[in-house]
């Protein structure tokens, strides 16, 4: 079992419950174990960025520092929480002034000389794709996903995933492995509107809608996703209004390890479902994967 | 003995201490081929080599070229084939330069040669082999679209024509087991055995030519290449266009073969772009996306292009007006604003492209495919080893002035290697490249040349026609169509034949030893050969019946390949009936033929320059250092030009400490007689014999005789009276004068400098670019910036054409500060006199229009470069034209920017073109080169194939003088009848068809020859 | 219309950001690139023009520098290698700090309260940020269906965390805003 000090990220205690859940199941059943920092705080994600410089760097690296104690690389399963704890990271290793001022804030040293990853990052580094095959249980045959990555995993270039930062491919390979027919499609890192949910919803329904379009017409019954608030963009915001309960488009959302989950079997992967906003259940059934 | 066989003996060595009379040109791209071209013309044996399976380079990839839009294969082939005919160029292919030791003068080069596995001299090029290939490959002549086999002749025009084996993907030597071309191959051409080589050339100079490599675009993730099969890059896309491509020419796209209509063109990839660290302009691709879009359209009326681009760059000769053509009659559209990322729908694999509109909204469109505009790199493994200085980019870097001389004495550069540029400033370099190499081996100039001996011509006049005829098989080219054999026997019934008989290839070289046996055995007096095109094969055959004793005149060819099995494949029987008529004619004519004679002209050998400038200077020197006098001749009282009010050139290299170095030199060189103050009065003669009267102020006259002549009289500024305020207000002033205050002591420092450009040029009465403003006032600039660090310093441009390495300054003035602020074509700005100082309004077209008010302690102009005003009164005494803007019109834009059509006279510097001195500098040196190919000669021998006037016959019209393109017929007034120059005549048949009284005749296609062919074709025909 | 032009706008943009903003030749490949210029008033290439210029006010008091959602695509793409979002970033940090009335309140109202919960308990708690922002907001109603359904489904935890290490957080809180 591989351990990494785990930054679950605020999204998890509510709206991306069965993202954590799903997280923690899958990266057991891969030999990945995921220990939470103790008392980890919120990294200030799109706020703290865009208000304060020191708050968006001394928010993440109290987490760094904290993880650092624990002497083992992080892992996230946020994509936003991955930028901000990434890019606090760099900043700080090479700006020494800045990295003074915040230990003295903070009280802890928070030059984190480990490395933070993406669980899907973590997945690719540990697991062989050809021998995941052959654990697959409950193949995913009918499902035909995009893999929407979202803006935050790919960008700054240079600093983010290793992956080609236009069109990173990891989460289709890990999909086809699971045995689903991914769709090719380049609306990849594509911004779906981000912290601007309930702000400006207009303009993340345009985005939200303009992805949906772009999925269907790739011919695809899903969309997978690795950012919690992608998600949440996504089921919540193809319209606005007060009452509106139905979508145009019904294309369920899921986070890539409820599939992993559920391709190799895991009894407890029906048990997120029902809480998705698009009910996902219809499609799963149809292909008798539920 | 075959002079191709002499080639390989060793070199003679020269006495000590003198050079090595040859010289190597690494690269047989259009650089190469010029290069050794004019280095065999000046008198020295060429190696040229060649990392590739034929000689081309890209020029022969492309379909057309700007701004003529002509077939590039078109005018690149005949230069090709002068290559291969030339038994003093030797062309070693699939070779590579490993190391170049010695100094000028005298250099060891190590060449490797890795082998063809196929005998050159055996090889005929019919393509059998590459029928019977299992092994299918991506082409690389085609960019990798279309499939070929691994055998194969590179492409249709290869020279060598010969096939080659890529051993990499061969599965005889990947698997052992193959060799099926080696069954099919009648020639017995193939070698499995060849080994690589390594050769060790003695020559006095290297010239490098290894062009470019295209810029990869994955680099440039965003636009897809690779993942979206409908983003392809230019050079695809032009092979995509070509008629000998992939898709025969027809614009369709590679997912699903569907006609284009909506078509698209990101300029910039891989260019101008410190992300992908190629901050440089690749400075042909604005043009090219031009050309491609026209072109395409020509190919299909419903193609719809639409060019993405940030500045266009056409800054070149004619390029403006091409551009603007395009825009407003040809239906190109050109929207600015680069394409960011490009998304694709999957179901038609259309691509999603977002742009800003005029007004400034947004637009997402639909296109069917995408053209990326890929930048130009330097060439790969260069110049390791080769002891030659790159500069920052990885390009070769090269003198300050002398752009075609590298960091290592005796080794030039010419083309993309030093400098992403277009074909006419490649072969300008070449020819420079060449005149720097003849300065360095003149002292053994034609000492390493092979003269074939030829045997006495025997005279055949008054003999009965005893006519040959070889009716070729080439393989199974004709011979799979056309029944030879019946050919053959219809042949031995024709009046005249003697003797006819078929050969499976009539162009190998055992063949031409068989065919001088035949001319003698049967004493022939005429030859038909008929195989294949004249245009390749001609002067092969031609050789031959000079080297068996006859004139080579006595020859005609019928082509019954390309003319005939080639276009009847499906018809064979029709095939040989016309193939039979095809040689009826061939034989009728050789009936009618008579030996022509070759005609000799003196050369003196002496040079005129016109213009005493940058460029006229350089060309003097230039000659003067290859041994040859030369009469410079300038109006003014001093030297100089121009040139005389810039201080710093482009490169920051200090320009009138060059000028007076030029000056002084010019002084000091005894062959060079400089003659001030004198203007000229009249041309008389023809090429080699030249005779020209000049006048100074005082009215004392010289007459001078010279075989060649270079105008090198310039250009002037335009002065912008009244506009901008110029002339009403000392505030405002042009960047010559900013120069000068430069310089100067100022009382005040001024706060503000606003710079205009485009003043005179892109407008109704100047509609061309004037090529350097934009440089010259980046470089000015960047001077203010230093000089007076406080200032603000504003640029307004409609498109900042800083192309190549110039780039880097316009670079570089952003990072200092300067303010660049775009207005629309049409949108001028104003200047208002505000007494204490000048207000500028512009509309900042980045800002939707909105206005900014500049306020400008000077106000610089940055005005454009008008021709001079003496061209119209000089180019009918030179009997050259001018073109619709004033400038000289040189013989052809692309391949002969230095040449004009009358023989003898060359043009350098700002008489051709607006452009930088370095610019002007090579362009001279190729002047001095292309007029040293005529002065080494002894005499200058005349074509046989030339018109002649039957003065009995001749009524006076002049309509032939009129017509002559080489201005080779001129009227004797006092027979009163034409006469033809059989100098300058080229045998192009304009005045034959002309002449209404029947009086001009043109040897070797006269009326009675013509007529009888017409007669027996007919004949023919119903037989 | 723009009548002065001064270099202090560029240079203290420079000063935080580390970027340079004069080194942009105008390609466009940022505004083309951006999901969110349909709601700017401003695109990215004029904003970097006009903070050459010296515009202060009129960017600080932009729609743009708060619609822009930092995804980045613009930096990663800027061939003279600008980070653009980051020039945005500090311009918006800069006009929090100077207090100017934002052309779009709503947004640093939304930041305003999702910080102060963290201040508060150290993690966001959905529904605390959800209630304070509507309060603040005045915009209460909009998202009741959604709020419903999720509650329907348990995806609201009511009680939100409140983390043992609450006094550092507001530590680097009160660095931060000093």
């Amino acid at each position: 079992m591989r351990a990494y000090a785990y930054f679950p990220g605020c999204s998890q205690g509510s709206s991306a419950h069965e993202y954590g859940e799903s997280a923690r199941a899958a990266a057991e059943a891969l030999g990945i174990e995921l220990r939470e920092i103790p008392d980890w705080s919120c990294c200030g994600a799109s706020s703290g960025h865009m208000t304060n410089h020191l708050l968006s760097v001394a928010l993440p690296a109290r987490n760094l520092a904290i993880a650092a104690e624990m002497g083992l690389d992080v892992a996230v399963v946020c994509a936003a929480c991955y930028n901000r704890l990434r890019g606090a990271q760099k900043e700080l290793l090479e700006d020494e002034g800045l990295a003074s001022r915040v230990e003295e804030v903070l009280g802890r040293d928070p030059r984190f000389r480990g490395e933070v990853l993406h669980l899907l990052d973590i997945i690719f580094r540990h697991v062989d794709l050809e021998e995941l095959k052959e654990r697959v249980s409950a193949p995913l045959k009918e499902l035909r996903p995009v893999s929407y990555y979202g803006c935050l995993m790919a960008r700054p270039r240079g600093l983010m995933t290793e992956d080609n930062p236009e069109y990173p491919v990891r989460m289709d390979r890990l999909l086809e492995a699971l045995g689903a027919e991914v769709r090719p499609w380049s609306y990849k890192t594509d911004c779906c509107g981000g912290s601007l949910s309930l702000t400006r919803t207009d303009v993340v329904v345009k985005l939200v809608n303009r992805l949906f379009e772009a999925a269907e017409e790739a011919d695809a019954n899903c969309i997978v996703t690795a950012c919690p608030m992608c998600l949440a963009n996504l089921e919540m915001r193809q319209s606005e209004g007060a009452l509106s309960f139905r979508v145009p488009h019904q294309l369920p959302v899921f986070f890539f390890t409820e599939l992993i989950a559920l391709a190799l079997g895991l009894e407890e992967a029906r048990s997120w479902f029902p809480k998705h906003l698009i009910d996902p259940q219809p499609l799963l059934r149809g292909a008798g994967l539920i | 003995m075959s002079a191709k066989k002499a080639r390989k003996k060793d070199q003679q060595l020269p006495e000590s201490g003198s050079p090595v009379g040859a010289a190597l040109v690494v690269g047989g791209g259009v650089g190469g081929i010029q290069a050794s071209l004019d280095l065999v013309s000046l008198g020295y044996r060429v190696y040229l080599v060649d990392s590739g399976p034929s000689i081309g380079g890209v020029m022969g990839m492309l379909d057309k070229t700007f701004p003529t839009n002509e077939c590039s294969m078109c005018i690149l082939s005949p230069k090709m084939v002068e290559v291969a005919s030339n038994d003093n160029i030797e062309v070693i292919t699939l070779a590579d330069v490993e190391d170049i030791a010695g100094e000028v003068g005298d250099f060891t080069v190590t060449v490797r040669v890795r082998p063809r596995y196929v005998d050159v001299e055996k090889c005929t090029g019919c393509g059998d082999c590459t029928a019977k290939c299992p092994v299918k490959v991506p082409n690389p002549y085609d960019a990798g679209l279309g499939i070929t086999r691994n055998i194969r002749v590179p492409f249709p025009q290869a020279v060598p024509g010969a096939a080659f084996i890529d051993p990499t993907t061969c599965r005889y030597f990947t698997k052992g087991k193959c060799q099926n071309c080696v069954k099919v191959c009648q020639a017995k051409a193939i070698d499995f055995e060849q080994k690589e080589e390594i050769r060790k050339l003695r020559v006095g100079a290297v010239i490098m030519a290894p062009g470019f490599s295209p810029f990869d675009p994955r680099l440039k993730p965003e636009y897809g290449y690779g993942v979206f099969p409908n983003v392809i890059t230019s050079l695809e896309f032009e092979r995509i266009l070509g008629a000998n491509g992939p898709t025969s020419g027809h614009v369709i796209r590679p997912s699903d073969g569907k006609e284009v209509r909506k078509l698209a063109f990101v300029q910039c990839v891989g260019s101008r772009d410190c992300l992908v660290d190629r901050g440089y302009c690749s400075s042909v691709c604005c043009m090219y996306a031009t050309k491609q879009s026209l072109i395409a359209k020509e190919h299909l009326a419903t193609v719809e292009p639409t060019i993405f681009y940030i500045d266009l760059r056409a800054y070149g000769k004619d390029f403006e007006r091409y551009y603007q053509n395009a825009a407003s009659r040809h239906g190109v559209r050109y929207v600015r604003g680069l394409v960011s990322g490009i998304r694709e729908k999957q179901k038609t694999r259309n691509l999603l492209l977002r742009y800003l509109d005029d007004a400034g909204c947004m637009q997402e469109e639909e296109f069917d495919m995408v053209v990326l505009s890929i930048g130009l790199e330097p060439p790969r493994g260069l110049a390791d080893g080769l002891g030659l200085g790159l500069n920052e980019h990885g390009f070769v870097e090269s003198d300050k002035f002398r752009i075609f001389q590298t960091t290592r004495e005796g080794v030039m550069v010419c083309g993309a290697a030093q400098e992403p540029r277009d074909i006419p400033d490649t072969v300008t370099m070449a020819s420079a490249a060449a005149a720097r190499a003849s300065q360095i081996m003149h002292a053994a100039r034609g000492t390493l040349l092979t003269r074939t001996e030829y045997p006495p011509e025997r005279d055949v006049r008054g003999e009965e026609p005893r006519v040959g005829v070889i009716v070729c098989r080439c393989g199974s080219n004709i011979g799979g169509f056309v029944d030879v054999p019946q050919v053959v026997e219809y042949a031995r019934t024709l009046p005249g034949v003697v003797w006819a008989e078929e050969r499976i290839y009539a162009c190998s070289q055992d063949a031409q030893e068989w065919i001088r046996q035949k001319v003698k055995e049967h004493r022939l007096n005429r030859l038909v050969v008929a195989s294949c095109t004249p245009r390749t094969h001609q002067p092969l055959f031609q050789e031959t019946l000079r080297t068996a004793g006859l004139n080579k005149y006595l020859y005609e060819m019928a082509n019954i390949r390309e003319h005939c099995s080639w276009v009847h494949m499906q018809e064979p029987d029709k095939a040989t009936r016309k193939a039979r008529y095809l040689v009826r004619m061939a034989v009728e004519k050789a009936g009618l033929l008579e030996p022509l004679q070759e005609g000799e002209s003196e050369v003196i050998p002496r040079s005129l320059v016109l213009g005493g400038g940058v460029a006229g200077m350089n060309a003097a020197l230039s000659l003067a250092r290859s041994g040859f006098p030369v009469y410079l001749v300038e109006k003014e009282e001093e030297l100089g030009g121009l040139a005389r009010n810039i201080r710093v050139s482009q490169k920051g290299e200090d320009v009138q400490a060059y000028l007076d170095q030029l000056v002084s030199e010019v002084q000091r060189e005894e062959l060079i007689s400089v003659f001030l103050g004198h203007r000229v009065v009249d041309i008389g003669g023809y090429v080699g014999k030249f005779r020209t009267l000049v006048r100074d102020r005082e009215g004392r006259e010289s007459l001078l005789e010279h075989g060649a002549i270079i105008v090198a009289t310039g250009g002037r500024q335009h002065l912008p009276e009244g506009a901008y305020l110029y002339g009403k207000d000392d505030r405002v002033i042009t960047q010559w004068d900013l120069e000068e205050r430069l310089e100067a002591e100022v009382a005040v420092a001024p706060r503000s400098v606003v710079m205009i450009q485009c003043v005179g040029s892109r407008d109704d009465r100047h509609p061309w670019c004037s090529k350097v403003c934009c440089t010259e006032a980046v470089k000015n600039a960047l001077a203010v910036k230093k000089r007076w660090p406080q200032a603000q310093v504003f640029v307004l441009y409609r498109d900042i054409r800083t192309y190549g390495f110039r780039e880097d300054l316009y670079r570089q003035a952003r990072e200092e500060g300067v303010t660049f602020i775009r207005f629309a074509d049409g949108d001028t700005p104003t200047v208002n006199d505000l007494g204490v100082k000048l207000q500028v309004a512009v509309k900042d077209a980045s800002l939707g229009g909105e206005t900014v008010y500049l306020d400008a302690d000077l106000l610089v102009l940055s005005v454009g470069v008008e021709p001079n005003l003496d061209n119209a009164e000089l180019a009918p005494m030179l009997k050259v034209p001018l073109n619709a803007d004033g400038f000289f019109l040189e013989a052809h834009m692309k391949l002969r920017p230095v040449d004009f059509s009358t023989d003898g006279v060359f043009l350098c510097g700002l008489a051709h073109a607006p452009k930088s001195i370095e610019e002007s500098v090579a362009q001279a040196v190729a002047a001095a080169a292309r007029a040293e190919t005529i002065l080494s000669k002894d005499r200058i021998i005349t074509e046989g194939v030339v018109a002649q006037v039957n003065e009995a016959a001749c009524s006076g019209c002049r309509i032939c003088v009129s017509l002559c393109p080489f201005e080779a017929i001129t009227f004797d007034e006092s027979k009163g009848v034409a006469q033809v120059n059989t100098s300058l005549c080229k045998g192009c048949g304009t005045c034959t068809a002309a002449c209404t009284a029947g009086a001009n005749r043109i040897q070797g296609f006269r009326f009675d020859q013509i007529v009888s062919q017409i007669v027996a074709a007919s004949k023919a025909w119903s037989d | 219309m723009i009548h002065t032009l001064t270099p202090d706008l560029e240079r203290e943009v420079e000063r935080r950001s580390g970027q340079k903003p004069r080194n942009c030749y105008q390609c466009g490949k940022c505004s083309t690139g951006c999901l969110f210029s349909f709601a700017m008033d401003v695109l990215p290439h004029q904003v970097i023009k006009l903070v050459q210029y010296g515009q202060k006010e009129r960017l600080l008091s932009s729609a743009t520098i708060w619609i822009c959602a930092s995804c980045e695509t613009c930096t990663v793409r800027c061939p003279n290698q600008i980070e653009v979002a980051r020039v945005i970033d500090t311009l918006r940090q800069m006009a929090l700090e100077e207090k100017a009335t934002p052309a779009v309140r709503n947004i640093p109202l939304f930041h305003k309260c999702f910080l102060g919960n963290i201040a508060a308990t150290g993690r966001i708690s959905e529904p605390v940020l959800m209630g304070s922002y509507k309060t603040f907001s005045g915009d209460l109603f909009s998202d009741i269906g959604l709020a419903l359904n999720m509650l329907a489904k348990g995806k609201i935890k009511i009680i939100p965390p409140v983390i043992k290490g609450r006094r550092e957080v507001r530590r680097i809180f009160r660095e931060a805003l000093r």
